[in-house]
């Protein structure tokens, strides 16, 4: 009974079927997609309108935009030919929809190609058909292929909407292409094999969205953005080997707003304008780079690696005759102004060899670190009366004989070149993309700052009759003096450490106690014993400096392991991929460019950048952190500092979201740290 | 989250870089196949090499076999000497995936010629030529560089009533390559349905 009710039903549902099938093929149902059209219910007969094809999707399914990605295809439309005209499909922005290790571009959930249709003739009636074939797709794909018709009465005048149907179409129509002006221009940077770099300069407010039109060219996935002066570049990565079309479409979104705009890929990359831009402000601005370098220099004076050879100095001068002190102060400037001469002719040198380097390059060194620290450990000693160098022998920071004087100018720059005050930092960058001639002009600016506050203190009576009279007091100083030495022994020792492993450690403390022993050793009235003692440390400074060579061999080959961990704290091994995706997913971005030998870069660290405060804001702000290390030579931090014109450490880059680099004091506190992220837009 | 991001970079960026080129030698491979041998790609050195990426339920797949497409050019160029390795890169639990046995049969009732069937469910070889679409085509030149990549022909539809007019791009780098010529269109994009890797 049941059986024979049923059978009845479906022969009826089969006649009504049968005998509407106009009706029937103006909707399909297929697996995952319901297909109908966004039409009138009238047609007008006089003026062209605009129908849609409407595909419902289940929901996790996808159909494909005219690019379809990495897999994956276009639905096709092909019109039967009749008493009308079909304008080309018109198609709503697309999404970027990632499918496994693929992206594809597409609608999910509802959309609606459009096309313009405009009856050609006088008849009352128009009958509409369209070969249409899909492709939808989950993870797995279903491909269909169906024939979808229309039948509607023409009338004069306007089409006959119902209000629904109408408004479902225009909120489609909202989403094509618009035929205005874009609010933007896009213009080609730079194409090599590999990548498509594109600018695009917004008139008023925010960057659009770029989607390439043409698949065969350029790959979907989201492009890398980035702010450059008024322009947003975004860079596409290219499939290999497709060759070079005349000209990349692009489709650009903003909201809910589109347009599609071509860029011509004849004309050569160029980056010329820029740079000859840069050109004429750094020659504009040279004066007032080397007054900076002057100042920078005078602030050396300051730096906590500097200051205890200075007082030295100044100590051993205070007990001098004033003509002599004269004439040493000037051999004390001649010793800076010579040394960063060296320096800087060095450091061309190196730099039209090509070779990546940066100031405190000569502290990349695990072999003068190893100087450095036997010569403060001897001078230290030296303060704390464990030995007395006779008159004749040269005393190397505190000793008054010409000598000494100027090779403690020397040493100060050695020294001082680590501590790159605030105004140095940006001298010394412009001297790295200056001419030789004014970047040596930088360096003895620096020299002259550095040397010129003593000069003066020499030669001007007033200013010396400011200073303290000498006395037993100074020996007390001396002494004390020793332990800011010592310090600056165990903060070389520290640097060599990262260079070396906890081996720069072992070899430096093992020589410091051995040139101890020595000293001690030579304390003694037997010729022998002394003998004895001078080869205990000669034999301990080679046996050092070979076990540097071993130690730094070592490093080369297990990297990893002795430079700091990629991530401590939450901060991240300097990556620049890792910096444009993050500025292109809208995360802000901190870069600390640091190295071990660099104190400024330690104080900031300890006070400022590694504190609860601090991490908590970088935290809550959901802040990328990034240390892009420097103590050992590394070309890819070197490159990236050059980009901000900067060729030494500390610099602080901050990328807020959707906004270009900013570059921080070289002198954190918390509450710039705090502000960065108080300026809301 | 953060690691998240890094890790999925890494693994974006070390698929970007390995990949099958026009120009470039062919990544080195070493699978298993469906005859229950091991098959490495220096097995065929000194001769023409076409993969196939493979997914039996794939219905761009299903439009070169149900056609006979790919079985009639897996014959012609096999008769040459061609070395023609269809490669399933569809990971277990996804569509198209195989064990051996099945991927024999599948291969028998479909009559396909090619010399071998390889099965790489884990995706290591799919990965390492950027496999992108089943099907995505290579042609591997006797020396070992990459002479083709890309889709099998210029027609993206799914149905076979097109093949017949379609350009395919296999043979016309296939004939010129072996003919001692240039490969006018070395690279394309591939069609058809994504690569089933493992998540």
């Amino acid at each position: 009974m049941l059986k024979s009710n049923l059978r009845t039903v479906l022969s009826l549902l089969l006649f009504f079927v049968c005998s509407f099938p106009v009706l029937a093929a103006e909707s399909v149902k297929a697996p995952h997609v319901n297909i109908s059209w966004l039409a009138p219910e009238k047609l007008s007969r006089t003026s062209a309108d605009v129908i849609g094809i409407k595909f419902k999707i289940d929901p996790e399914w996808h159909i494909y935009w005219k690019n379809s990605g990495d897999s994956g295809a276009p639905p096709k439309f092909n019109f039967k030919n009749g008493n009308y005209n079909v304008g080309p499909a018109q198609w709503p922005i697309p999404k970027r929809i990632p499918v496994g290790h693929l992206v594809n571009l597409g609608y999910e959930g509802e959309a609606a190609f459009l096309f313009q249709i405009a009856v050609t003739d006088n008849s009352d009636k128009i009958d509409l058909s369209l070969n249409l074939e899909w492709l939808v797709c989950k993870e797995e794909c279903i491909p269909g292929i169906t024939e979808i018709s229309l039948s509607r009465p023409l009338v004069e005048g306007d089409s006959v909407w119902s209000t629904e149907i109408k408004k479902q179409r225009d909120s489609f129509a909202s989403r094509v292409p618009r035929s205005d002006d874009a609010p933007w221009e896009i213009k080609l940077v730079e194409k090599t094999e590999e990548k498509l770099v594109v600018a695009v300069k917004v008139k008023t407010g925010a960057a659009p969205n770029l989607f390439p039109i043409d698949g065969d060219f350029v790959n979907p996935q989201s492009p890398t953005v980035e702010k450059v002066g008024d322009e947003s570049r975004y860079t596409f990565v290219l499939p290999s080997g497709r060759g070079s079309p005349s000209k990349l479409s692009f489709l650009g979104v903003r909201g809910g707003d589109s347009w599609e705009q071509d860029i011509q890929l004849a004309v050569e990359a160029s980056s010329t304008a820029t740079t000859s831009v840069d050109n004429s402000a750094d020659q504009a601005s040279l004066v007032s780079l080397l007054f900076f370098a002057v100042i920078g220099g005078i602030i050396l004076n300051l730096m906590p690696c500097v200051l205890p050879v200075l007082s030295i100095k100044f100590l051993s001068m205070l007990k001098t005759s004033e003509g002599r002190r004269k004439r040493e102060s000037l051999l004390y400037l001649t010793g800076i102004l010579t040394t960063f001469f060296v320096l800087g002719a060095v450091f061309l040198g190196l730099r039209s060899a090509g070779a990546a380097i940066g100031w405190g390059f000569q502290l990349q060194s695990p072999y003068i670190i190893l100087l450095l620290i036997l010569l403060f450990w001897l001078m230290a000693l030296n303060f704390l009366g464990v030995f007395e160098f006779g008159e004749s022998i040269m005393n190397v920071a505190g000793n008054t004989n010409s000598t000494g004087s100027f090779s403690t100018g020397v040493l100060a720059v050695f020294v001082a070149a680590p501590c790159t005050g605030p105004f140095m930092g940006t001298a010394l960058g412009a001297a790295a993309t200056l001419p030789e001639v004014p970047a040596l002009g930088i360096f003895l600016s620096l020299g002259l700052g550095l040397g010129f506050p003593f000069v003066l203190v020499s030669f001007i009576p007033s200013f010396y009759r400011l200073m303290p009279k000498p006395g037993a007091w100074m020996d007390r100083l001396k002494q004390f003096l020793a332990f800011p030495l010592i310090g600056t022994v165990i903060w070389l020792m520290w640097v060599l450490g990262f260079q070396l492993g906890s081996d720069g450690w072992l070899l430096s403390c093992t020589l410091l106690l051995l040139i101890a022993l020595s000293f001690w050793l030579g304390k003694t009235r037997s010729r022998v014993v002394k003998a004895m003692a001078v080869v205990l440390a000669l034999v301990a400074i080679g046996a050092g400096f070979a076990a540097v060579a071993k130690a730094q061999k070592a490093t080369m080959q297990n990297v990893s392991t002795s430079v700091a961990p990629a991530k401590i704290g939450g901060w991240v091994k300097y990556d620049r991929e890792l910096i444009d995706q993050a500025r292109a997913n809208g995360q802000p971005v901190f870069v600390d460019f640091t190295a071990a030998w660099c104190i400024t870069c330690q104080v900031n660290k300890k006070a400022v950048l590694e504190t609860e405060a601090a991490q908590k804001i970088f935290q809550s702000n959901n802040v990328l952190i990034m240390r892009a290390d420097w103590t050992n030579q590394d070309p890819v931090i070197t490159k990236a500092l050059a980009e901000f014109k900067r060729n030494s450490v500390p610099v602080y880059l901050f990328y807020n979201k959707g906004a270009e680099a900013q570059i921080l004091p070289q002198i954190l506190t918390i509450a710039m740290i705090e502000n960065l992220f108080n300026k809301k837009e | 989250m953060k690691v998240l991001v890094f890790l999925s970079l890494f693994v974006a960026g070390s698929m970007a870089m390995a990949e099958a080129v026009p120009g470039k030698p062919a990544p080195a491979f070493e699978t298993a196949a469906a005859d229950g041998k091991t098959h490495k790609l220096s097995d065929y050195a000194g001769k023409w090499i076409v993969m196939e990426w493979y997914n039996k339920d794939c219905p761009y797949v299903k439009k070169h076999y149900g056609s006979n497409n790919m079985q009639e050019l897996q014959k012609t160029y096999t008769n040459k000497g061609v070395v023609w390795l269809s490669v399933n890169s569809s990971a277990k639990g996804k569509e198209g995936y195989t064990d051996a046995a099945e991927a024999m049969k599948v291969a028998k009732d479909a009559k396909s010629s090619a010399t071998a069937v390889l099965l790489d469910p884990t995706g290591v070889v799919g990965k390492a030529y950027g496999a992108k679409t089943t099907p995505h085509m290579f042609v591997v030149d006797p020396k070992g560089i990459v002479v083709y990549a890309g889709a099998i022909d210029d027609n993206n539809s799914s149905d076979p009533g097109v093949i017949f007019k379609s350009k395919n791009y296999v043979t016309t780098a296939l004939d010129a390559a072996m003919a001692g010529k240039k490969v006018e269109t070395a690279s394309t994009k591939p069609y058809g349905c994504g690569t089933k890797y493992a998540n």
